[in-house]
Formats: C-alpha cells, structure tokens, sequence
C-alpha cells in the first residue's frame, strides 16, 4: 500500500438509494466503513440504469447524493456473457472517473449490468491497482438468475457444464455455454483476488476453475445500532411461539413449503398463541400457478399466517421485536443472506433448509434448527419441535455468535487489501529484479 | 428445262470442241471442268498442265448429250483436285482414260459455279437432276471443308428454284424440327432432303398437306417433321430446305419472317395443323407422336393408368449435372421407361437410380381411387433419387422427365434450382436416412459423384478493414475463422486480448462476406477495447472455416499463420508459443495442433491415426475423457486439425489449398494434411497444448445429416486416397 492514505473505489451494480438489494447494502456498508477508517478514502461507484434518465454527454451522473459517489448509466448490457458492449463509454468515461481518481484499490461488489469489461479497464489504465470482486451468488456459473436451480421446477443444481446448461436452455447451444464459461472466467481472473461473505461460494467457484488461493470469506457487515430485545411475552410460562419470515416471495424462497408445513401442524402443537408473521412482497410478480399455489395454501392456513407486506430495511429491528424464531426455507442454495446476520444480531435463533449458504451460517442445534430442503413435512417436525420444546429457544439464542459490523468488516477489508498491496509490490519487485 | 433458253442467251455454252472445258475454282484445292467427250469413265487420271508429276484422281460426272456428234456424245464435269506450287497457273488438263488422253484447254475466263451449273443443268437437261446431284454428292463426300460445303449449296442453290416458304419452325425435344409452310412440287409423305443452317445437313422431311385458301393454285400447305439424324438441326438457324421434286432439285426457302416456336410451343402447333392434314397412315402417326411430345405441361397426371410422379428436388450443381429426389408410383409396372431430358439431351434413369423407402406415398395415395387395392402393403420403396453428370444447361432449356407408358409417352416437367451452396445442398439431402442400405446405394452412384463434380467457387474477398493491422514487421498471423455468429467470435478475440502472448499478435479475422457488417463494428469496438491489432474480410462463397482460411491465406504476406477456427478456445495462456516452438523445432516443416477436447473434457481431437489393421485413418481417443493423452509425448501423425494449428503459408500453398468437395471441414482437413504430407510437411500433434471446442450445432435432428455427410465424404475420401493409405505402413 503506498505511503498516502490508502484511495479505495468501491463499485457495486447499484446504489441502495435505488435499489435495496442485500448486495447493494454490502457494498455500501463497506464503502462506509472504510471512510470511518482514519486515513482512508472510499469512493462509490454504482450502476443505474433504465428507468433512470441519462445525460446525453455522459455516461456519469450523481442524482444527488452524497459527495464522493458517482453513479454511471450502463444499458447496453448483454445479460448473457455479463457483457457491457457499450465500451466506448467505459474508456470515455470509467477510465477518466479511475485516471482522476488514481485509486489503489478497486474493489467490485458484482458487475452485474455494469459488464465484466470494467475489470478489464481497471487493469489496463491501473496496472499495479488491486482489483477485488466480492460475489453474491452463482450469476458467473448460472444463466439461470445465478440460482444453480434447474429450470422447469425447482430441483437444484450441483455443477454447471455446458451440457448441462445446454439441458436447463435447450435453445443456448453447449457452445454458446463453453464461450460463456470461458469469457467470465476468463475476465474475472483478471482480478487479483475474490472476497465471499460463504465458505459455500468459494467452494462452487473454484469446482468452476477460480483458484482456491485467490478466495477469502469475509462475512458482510451490519450497520444496526441496537438489538431488538427478546419479544415480551403477556403471560408467563408464554411459549416462543412467533415465527418470521423476512424476504421476497418468489419461487425460490420456499414460502409455499413453509406455508405448507404451518397448515400441517396439529391444532395441539399449533395451540391459540402460535403464529406465523410474513414480512416481504412481490407474489404479484411471480407466475400465475405459483400465485395461485400460494393463495391457496393462505387459504388453507387461515388465521396462523399474517401478511404484512414488504418493508424498509430500516425497519428490521422493530420487526424483529414481534418474533422469536425466524425461518429461511429458500429451495435454492443462498450465500450469505442478510436476513440470517439480521436474526443473529437480535438474538433470534432460525430455522433453515440444510442446504448451501444457510446450513454453512446457521448450525443446527447450536443457533438454529436445520430441515430437509423443500420438505414440509421436515420443516413441522423442526416447528414442532420449537413449539413444544420449552428450553430449545433459550439454548439456541446462547449459541448465537454477534455478527460482524460494518466497521469491523471494512476493517478486515482493509487488512486485506494491504496484505495484497505488499503480495503484489514484492511480486513486481522480484519481477523487477529478474528482469 | 424451261429456263435453259434463258439462261443460254446469257451466258456462255458449254464448249463442244473435246478440247476445252469451262472451268470453276472451289477454294485453293478443287477445280471443276466442264466440258465434252466421245467417251468418259465415272474415276479418271489427270495431269495438271500435262504434267506427268501433278497427275491427280478426279471424279466424273457424266451425261449422255442427245442428238450430238460421236465426238461430243457425252457431257462431262470433273471434280479435280490441284496441287500445284505457288504462282504456277493451271492452264490445261490431261484427261487419261480407257482411250487415248485427251488434252483440255481452260477457258478464261473461268465461269463461276452457279454460271457453270446452269450450263452444266442447260446441257443436261433432263439429266441435270442426277447431274447435281452427284456433284454434290462428290463435294459432300470428300474433304470437308467450308470451301467445298459452300461450293455444294450453291451448287444445290443455282439448281433449285424455289419451290415454297418456311413460315413456322421449331423443334420437339426428340431433337427433329418442326416446320410448316408451302409448296408446290414438295411430295407428300416422306422426301430426303438437304437442309443448309451453317452447313449441310442430310436428312429425311415427312410431311403432310393442309389446304391453303390463300395460294390459290400457286401451292398447297404442309406440316411436317424434319429428321436430320444425330446431328440436330436448329431452327432458328435454318436457312433453305433442297428436295427432288419430279423433274429436279427445289429450294424451300425460310420466310424473312418465319416464327421459330420454342420447342414446348411446338407440339400444340402440331396438335393443331394435324386436324386438317393429309397423308398416308403413317405420317399421320409419326406426327400425332410429335404432337403429344412435352409441350410443358404434367401429363402423368392424366394418364388413366395407375402411375403418378412427384418430385422433391431437382438441383443442376454447380458444374454440371442434376440431382432429382422424387417419388414414383406404378404399382403395376406400367411405366417402361423414365428419361430426364434436359433440350436434346436425354438420360434414362430408371435403371440407375436408387430407390428410397417412402412410406408417405403410399399412405398418400392408398385412398386414392385409380390406386386402391393396388398398392401392395409391403412395398414403400416409391422413392428415388439419382445425379445424372453432364454439362451444365442453360435456364430456358427445358428439363423434365419423359415416361414411355407402353405405346404412349408422358411428361412430368421439372424446375431445376441452380448455383446452389453446397450448405443449401446439405440441408436438401438431409431426409436421407444415413442408416439404410439405399443410402450406401445412394451415395456410393449418385451423391458422391455429385460432390466430385460439383465445382464450388473459390472464396474471393470482397471486404477487408485493417484495424490497427500491420503484418510488415511480421512473420506470423492469427486466422480465426469466423462464421456468421457475431458473438462467437467476439469472446474469441476478448479471450485473445486477455492473453498476453496472443494479445501482440496480427489477427486476421475471415469471414463470409454476409457477415462482415456485423462482425466488422465488433472487431473494431474490441480491437480499440483491447489494443488488439486486427484486419477483418469479408468473402463471397465462405461456407465453413476451410473456406475463410483460403480466404485470408491470399490476404497475408506473412510466413507462419497460426489458424483457429473461431468456436476454439484457449485453455491456457501461452499456447501459441508452445505450438510455436514445436513448429520452429522442425524448422517450420510442419503442420503442429493441439489437443483439442470437447466441452465436456473429453477428447475431440488428438492426431489423426493410421489403424494399420483396418487400413485406414482414424482420429484416435476421440470421446475419451482427457487424462488418457497425459503423459503422451508430441507426435507425427497422419493429419492435424485444420480448427487450430501452426503452419506455413507457402506449405499450404503449394499443396494446392483445400479441396471444395467435401461436405465436412475434417475431411478437407484430412484431405490438405495428406497433400501437405505427400510435399514434405508433415502433421505433428502437440498432446500438452490443450484447446476447447463444442459442436455447435446440437439439435438431434442435424445428427443423421451429420452422419450422412461423413459418409458421403469419406466415399470422396477414399476414392482419392485409399490407396497412398493402403501402402502406408
């Protein structure tokens, strides 16, 4: 790292003024936490996009916000090779922002919609930068919403290939898929080194050919002042009875085999005081039989589900006070969702699919309880369980380790972009004097 | 002869003295004399000038001279050939025959042949028909030469006046003509004639009358059929018709404004003069035949026997030759004969085609009620398909098919589609099942002579943009083959840029020219992303990579090309320099490819082997997983792969280039290696470089094309090379 302030540009696919996404807060967060840092200087550079009006000279734009953040409009985008085909205005534009800038590191939290030609351009005007990507999910090996999910149905995927791609897209050739695989991979290692909040992850893109050497998991931070206390019960001997579940309802999440297994519990277990407490929207969104799945399975549920719609992030904590237990059922692997550091900073223990990113994050019967992935009749047992096991909740919540802050999490970033810094000066050095 | 009178007060008469003769000059080698003698023989010797070294055989004509002194009893016209050295003048000839020589003097100044004929046919008189008739005859038969064919039609011309009109002509694909006009003395029936179009052609006229209100006396009107035998005669060329009528030679003459029909228009002219036509039984059905010849309508349609035809592919390749794919159904054998006739020529097919299953015909037709209960169950092979060599027609030439249906003849006209791509082609013998038996038939007679004859064009560049491209300070290329998939080639140059070692090289990119529009912008957006120097060509007739290396093999002054075809991927960095080093470890003397795999690991390609127990060549580990090669050591083998590969431009030169008639890259692949081999460059395989490659086209349906085209082109493949691989050990 040189001897000035180290100069840091975080560049993430979307600004959270616009888009509330969990990798979006990431990145922001990071860029936040490294500004608290004495002696360093983060910039934030977002993508935007339709329906976000552009100005005709540039692609650059700041839509008002903060000092030091700069939005860049990416349309031209080809979702396929997570290509920006529009690279005349990544050398007008993105490589004046990164020569002005001269930033020692640029770390990308996804490229997705900014194209995989932006590495590339770091690389080529910065050569001694450090160059960072943080992943999310599978988007670089996956086609599919990076979901490793088959298509037609939910059945899960354990390795892309070409063939097998070819198999979920019957009308992408395996060549289309080879090219594919090769021109991410090929572009994404021109990066010095990958950050994933998963051990999970890693493991999925070193099976797909990244180098194992090149990966860290650094989990991501939260920026929550105080925990939500435990939710007060009216009566004593009360049970912990409140389930909650925090995220979008889409065909992947799993909410049909949540509400499902909620209808198959026995009035007996269920009782008068359990309920299961639904925080997340856009079932409109999704195809029709799955809407029609879900209404029906409310229909049956009756009076143990409430709806309440999507909400802010900010609202978390107040939220988290109505609940005891949160549950993630997702059919898909996940990462790192910030819903399960979100439940373990306010001290709700979790139930999860046994699968990926959550069975890595929660441990059953340490912090939380593990079901078979899509099994409702698994997930009543793990609910029953909860219901009907006074001390579980309590021993759980002690299992919960606090996770990292966003200050914390910067911090680690930073010890690692300096140890990168000196890895990549030592390197340059002996080539120096070999030369 | 009523014009002799005439024709004496005008010109000279024939000398009557037995010593001098009127003579003509037929070109530099042929003299006609004239004259009288007491006696003459049919052959005769001759002295020119008396000259017992220029003694020469010449033909007589002779006549009988009624009423004349026993001294000129006899007329005569000699047919004398002359052989004399330059500027020595023939001034007279000595006539040796059973009596004693007579010496002839030449009159000058020589008369000119029609004079001489008129003289000649003045004298004869009522001889003068044989008279020149064996004139001609003698002219005819000897050495053709223009001189001599022009000498007998104007003999025939001055003999022959005109006796009638040619208004309307045309011919019927039997190759005869038709023609119809008027005459007076024209016989009926059947008459030999001469016709004069830009030579003499001998032939038969069979004709009949139909009244004419408009001559009045003057004659009558004819149809008729002209048979001048194998060498046909034109139309539109033809210039007089000569006939004997009762008491000589006649000319029919072509009207200045005579209506050449084509020839589907002839029969419904036929058709239609028949219906007042006189003449004997015979004509009459030699004309109604030519009047139900392919007047170009179906008339397999209407026959009331059980036969129909139906076609799915008439293609005349590039080259010569047609290719027909089509059914036929005759449950009853009534069909005699199938002939595709393309004008005047005619090839029967039916005893050299394949025959193909084709069930859908026979569930087509098994309703049908001149076909119910006919069809027999078992039998589906309705189906045909052949390729008949020959050159290449025109687009009004008329081509169909000809069934002799016992006594009858039915049409069944054909569209030809030409200047077909050999992709188009592909795509159109697709349906044929490569599993069959009839397809061995069927590629082993009729396709691959096909391939063989057809002649694609060479691809010739037509578009080239250099983008930061300079090849001065150079030896070597990059050729990617590009095809019309944009994206394709894009990550091939994106993965090259990212490559150091590649990222310094020259790249040409080749491309069918229909896709330079679109890959011509991206290269140079990615070359000015990437720095990569680039040169893109666009060129005409580029149906796969072979075609776009030909291409931009002319479009380089550079030594070494290093040849990719685009959907072939890099697996490592540093893979040109490996290639290069085995390449430059022979000295340039070799064409060196990787290990190319498929994207599933598994090898596609690792060398190209003799199985010296089968004899022949085969591309060993091919579908095996990869680790089977590791370990393996660089090799020569028989063939490389052309998909990516170091090699030298002069090698591939010299070797001639890629054949164009094959139907996959690897046969040509295979094809140019061995070419390459036999020039003294051998294929080396490079086992540790590995390349990546997938099929891009996957669709199940494009399997038995694919095995079908390897079929066809390993016919081509060993017909060309079996034997080199036989020998090789």
């Amino acid at each position: 790292m040189p001897n000035h302030s180290p100069r840091v540009l975080i560049v993430s696919h979307g600004h959270p003024s616009f888009s509330l996404g969990g990798a979006e807060i990431a990145a922001y967060n990071l860029h936040k936490g490294l500004n608290r840092i004495p002696d360093v200087e983060s910039r934030f550079f977002a993508r935007v996009g339709h329906p976000v009006a552009r100005h005709s000279g540039t692609a650059l734009m700041s839509l008002r916000q903060t000092e030091g953040e700069f939005l860049y409009h990416a349309d031209e985008y080809d979702h396929f090779l997570i290509s920006n085909r529009n690279t005349e205005e990544i050398e007008r534009d993105f490589l004046r922002v990164l020569s002005d800038l001269g930033p020692d590191v640029v770390h990308f939290h996804h490229f997705i919609g900014l194209g995989l030609e932006m590495i590339y351009a770091v690389r080529r005007a910065l050569p001694d930068c450090v160059i960072i990507i943080t992943f999310h999910e599978f988007l670089s090996i996956c086609s599919h919403h990076g979901q490793m999910v088959k298509t037609g149905g939910t059945k899960l995927c354990h390795r892309a290939s070409p063939s097998d791609c070819n198999a979920c897209f019957p009308e992408v050739s395996p060549a289309r898929f080879l090219r594919r695989e090769h021109f991410i991979r090929g572009l994404l290692e021109v990066a010095d080194y990958f950050v994933s909040p998963s051990q999970f992850l890693v493991d999925r893109y070193v099976e797909w050919g990244l180098d194992r050497s090149r990966f860290v998991v650094i989990e991501n931070g939260l920026d929550i002042a105080e925990p939500a206390p435990p939710r007060t019960l009216p009566r004593r001997n009360e049970r912990r009875s409140r389930f909650g579940y925090f995220g979008q309802i889409t065909q992947f999440k799993g909410v049909d085999v949540l509400l499902d297994a909620v209808t198959c519990i026995p009035d007996t277990v269920w009782g008068e005081d359990s309920q299961l407490m639904i925080f997340g929207g856009n079932l409109e969104r999704q195809p029709e039989p799955f809407q029609d799945k879900i209404r029906k399975l409310v229909e049956r549920a009756g009076s143990r589900v409430r709806f309440y719609g999507s909400y802010q992030n900010s609202e978390m904590p107040r939220l988290m006070r109505s609940i005891d237990w949160t549950i993630i059922p997702s059919i898909w692997w996940e990462n790192s969702p910030i819903v399960i550091q979100e439940s373990f900073f306010h001290g709700r223990p979790m139930i999860c699919s046994n699968i990926g990113g959550m069975a890595e994050k929660i441990t059953d019967g340490v912090n939380g309880l593990h079901f078979r992935v899509g099994s409702s009749q698994d997930l009543v047992d793990r609910m029953t369980e909860a219901l009907t096991t006074p001390e579980l909740w309590e021993i759980l919540r002690t299992g919960i380790n606090k996770p990292i802050t966003y200050e914390e999490c910067a911090r680690l970033h930073l010890e690692l972009y300096q140890d990168l810094a000196l890895k990549k000066a030592t390197s340059t050095s002996a080539v120096a004097l070999t030369a | 002869m009523q014009r002799s009178n005439q024709v004496a007060q005008e010109l000279p008469s024939l000398p009557l003295d037995g010593e001098s003769v009127l003579v003509t000059s037929i070109g530099e080698d042929l003299a006609l004399i004239a004259g009288v003698a007491d006696a003459m023989m049919d052959k005769v010797d001759t002295l020119l000038n008396g000259d017992p070294s220029m003694s020469m055989k010449a033909e007589t004509i002779c006549w009988n001279r009624k009423n004349a002194p026993p001294d000129a009893t006899i007329g005569f016209v000699a047919i004398v050939p002359i052989r004399l050295a330059s500027k020595v003048r023939l001034r007279s000839v000595v006539v040796r025959r059973s009596g004693p020589p007579i010496r002839y003097t030449l009159i000058r100044p020589v008369v000119s042949l029609p004079n001489l004929i008129q003289i000649v046919c003045a004298d004869a008189e009522e001889q003068s028909s044989y008279v020149v008739d064996r004139i001609i005859q003698t002219l005819i038969n000897g050495k053709a030469t223009q001189k001599r064919t022009d000498a007998a039609l104007s003999v025939l011309t001055s003999a022959s006046p005109t006796d009638g009109w040619i208004e309307v002509a045309g011919s019927i694909d039997t190759g005869q003509a038709f023609l119809q006009g008027w005459a007076s003395e024209l016989p009926s029936d059947t008459v030999r004639i001469l016709a004069e179009e830009e030579g003499v052609l001998v032939g038969e006229f069979k004709s009949a009358s139909v009244p004419r209100n408009d001559l009045g006396e003057q004659g009558k009107g004819f149809v008729g059929l002209l048979d001048t035998g194998k060498y046909a005669v034109h139309p539109g060329k033809l210039k007089k018709l000569f006939f004997r009528g009762r008491d000589g030679w006649r000319t029919l003459n072509v009207y200045d404004r005579c209506v050449v029909l084509s020839s589907t228009d002839v029969p419904a002219h036929i058709r239609s003069g028949l219906t007042q036509a006189s003449a004997s039984a015979d004509t009459m059905r030699v004309l109604r035949r030519a009047g139900e010849r392919f007047d170009g309508r179906d008339t397999v349609s209407d026959l009331k026997v059980p036969v129909r035809i139906g076609m799915d592919m008439v293609v005349e390749v590039t080259g010569g030759g047609m290719l027909v794919v089509g059914w036929m159904l005759d449950p009853e054998g009534h069909v005699d004969s199938l002939t595709l006739c393309t004008g005047a020529s005619r090839q029967r097919i039916d005893n050299v085609w394949t025959r193909l299953p084709r069930k859908d015909v026979s569930t087509a037709f098994q309703h049908n009620s001149l076909f119910s209960g006919r069809l027999d169950p078992s039998r589906n092979d309705h189906g045909f398909l052949a390729f008949i060599p020959g050159p290449p027609s025109s687009a009004e030439t008329p081509v169909y098919f000809e069934l002799a249906v016992g006594e009858t003849f039915a049409f069944y006209p054909l569209t030809p589609l030409r200047g077909m791509s050999r992709r188009s082609l592909e795509r159109l013998i697709s349906p044929l099942d490569p599993r069959t038996a009839a397809a061995a038939a069927a590629i082993e007679r009729h396709i691959g002579p096909m391939m063989q004859a057809m002649a694609s064009p060479a691809p010739s560049v037509a578009e080239t943009r250099d983008l930061g491209f300079d090849e001065t300070d150079t030896g070597k290329v990059l050729v990617i083959a590009a095809g019309v998939d944009v994206e394709e080639v894009s990550v091939t140059l994106s993965l090259l840029a990212l490559d150091s070692e590649a990222k310094d090289v020259q790249i040409i990119v080749s491309a069918p020219v229909e896709a330079f529009d679109s890959i011509a912008p991206e290269a140079e957006r990615l070359a000015r992303f990437y720095g990569i120097k680039v040169r893109v060509i666009g060129a005409a007739g580029v149906q796969d990579a072979c075609d776009a290396f030909e291409a931009a093999i002319h479009m380089t002054r550079a030594e070494t090309l290093i040849l990719l075809a685009a959907g072939v991927l890099p697996r490592q960095a540093g893979w040109i320099s490996l290639l290069e080093r085995a390449y430059r470890n022979r000295s340039g003397k070799a064409l060196v490819s990787p290990t190319i795999l498929y994207e599933d690991n598994s090898i596609r390609f690792a060398g190209t082997w003799l199985d010296i127990e089968a004899q022949k060549l085969v591309d060993r580990y091919i579908g095996y997983p990869r680790d089977v090669v590791h370990g393996s050591q660089s090799a020569e083998v028989i063939a490389g792969s052309l998909a990516c590969c170091i090699v030298s431009r002069e090698a591939i030169e010299s070797a001639g280039g890629f054949s164009r008639s094959y139907l996959s890259t690897n046969e040509k692949a295979r094809d140019l290696c061995l070419k390459m081999r036999l020039g003294g460059t051998p294929a080396v395989w490079l086992p540790d470089v590995e390349m990546i490659s997938a099929d891009n086209d996957v669709d199940m349906s494009a399997l038995p094309m694919h095995r079908l085209a390897q079929k066809i082109d390993r016919w081509s493949f060993d017909r060309k090379w079996s034997l080199l691989i036989n020998n090789m050990r």
